[in-house]
């Protein structure tokens, strides 16, 4: 799939936006920011012109970069949910049957977490821990082989443990 | 999680894209979850002609009481996105109001805008940033530099942890973003030699204040 064509951009957005911000809304609890995210990541996307060699290879590349993007977002900006609710929050009361949806405390304790790992064991816990992913779903998404998640997840278990 | 699927799987599923669990339960739930999910439309600037040798962006003449910026990204040359030194690719993007957006052409930073950027590894390393005076002398201590080190693996995009509120606009300061293929010697004394580095290129992304 070759995203230099606008047409084929626009026909992913169309089809793989809607997962894209829904993912990102649930973990961030904000459906404005996760658009925000979601709208950057195809801009990125339209500026690399990137060449997928088919769908599926193109939607783990947006999972991924919305993935990264709401983790660095949730870093930096955890503080803010801390208290009250905020514009664009999503009515998770009634998204209570959304598996995959996290309430404000365990966003707090996730962020608490968070703090304490690389960019790269952040990604994999939040993969593991919130999206619910096998290794083997991780290594397509991150591009990488299944031996390197699989020695991230045991650094990953060692460290939690130690702490 | 529902039937022990991941999420990644049910949509996945939902989106068609693998046959084996497009009717399992969770990707019929997310299927019928991604209906209500309402969509912006997609706004795509239109390409730019090729920018001309080693500068892509440049911002300029701004109202006094913005914040003027001139921004050069080094592109070296037609499919060479990476230095020859084992760079990586910059975006840079600002944030107002809690609103991150890219920065481009027609950006125009105003007072209290914080910036950040984020890479795309052709190799493993440890990419850094540093703000310098127009002549390349360092306003970070060390410990400003060392503190911002991104470890990134080829293949692999991230954002550096925190962004950057550039300071005294009218200094003309210099933003680098600086790629080191193999761990740089970093002086106490003076952090701008990490930009002198064998093995690091500081040609990645500079963005200046006038």
């Amino acid at each position: 799939m070759d995203c230099r064509d606008p047409d084929n951009l626009q026909r992913l957005y169309a089809s793989a936006g809607r997962a894209a911000v829904l993912k990102t809304a649930r973990l961030l609890g904000r459906r404005d920011v996760a658009e925000e995210i979601v709208q950057s990541t195809f801009l990125k996307l339209w500026d690399a012109g990137l060449d997928f060699p088919d769908e599926r290879a193109a939607f783990a590349w947006i999972y991924r970069t919305c993935h990264n993007a709401a983790i660095d977002h949730l870093r930096a900006h955890a503080t803010r949910f801390e208290g009250g609710v905020e514009p664009g929050e999503l009515a998770e009361a009634a998204a209570a049957d959304d598996p995959w949806l996290i309430g404000a405390d365990r966003r707090r304790e996730l962020k608490d977490r968070l703090a304490t790992l690389s960019e790269r064991e952040a990604q994999v816990l939040v993969y593991r821990l919130v999206d619910g992913m096998t290794q083997q779903e991780i290594a397509e998404v991150m591009g990488v082989s299944r031996k390197t998640i699989v020695r991230l997840c045991a650094d990953l278990e060692a460290k939690m443990e130690g702490q | 999680m529902s039937d022990k699927s991941s999420q990644f799987r049910a949509q996945l599923g939902a989106l068609g894209l693998d046959p084996d669990a497009a009717r399992s339960p969770a990707a019929m739930g997310e299927r019928e979850r991604l209906g209500g999910v309402r969509l912006p439309e997609l706004r795509l600037p239109a390409k730019a002609a090729p920018p001309p040798r080693s500068i892509r962006w440049q911002l300029a003449a701004l109202g006094a009481s913005m914040l003027a910026a001139l921004v050069i990204v080094a592109w070296p040359r037609p499919h060479d996105d990476l230095t020859p030194k084992g760079g990586a690719n910059v975006r840079a993007f600002y944030e107002r109001a809690g609103k991150v957006a890219p920065l481009e052409l027609a950006t125009r930073l105003v007072e209290g805008d914080r910036v950040r950027a984020e890479l795309d590894a052709a190799a493993d390393g440890t990419a850094y940033w540093l703000v310098t005076d127009p002549a390349g002398k360092a306003l970070v201590d060390t410990a400003f530099v060392r503190a911002s080190a991104l470890p990134l693996s080829g293949g692999m995009t991230a954002p550096f942890a925190k962004s950057i509120q550039l300071v005294g606009p009218s200094a003309g300061e210099v933003l680098h973003v600086v790629f080191c293929s193999a761990a740089p010697s970093l002086s106490e004394s003076d952090a701008s030699a990490i930009l002198r580095q064998p093995g690091c290129s500081d040609r990645a992304f500079t963005l200046r204040t006038p």
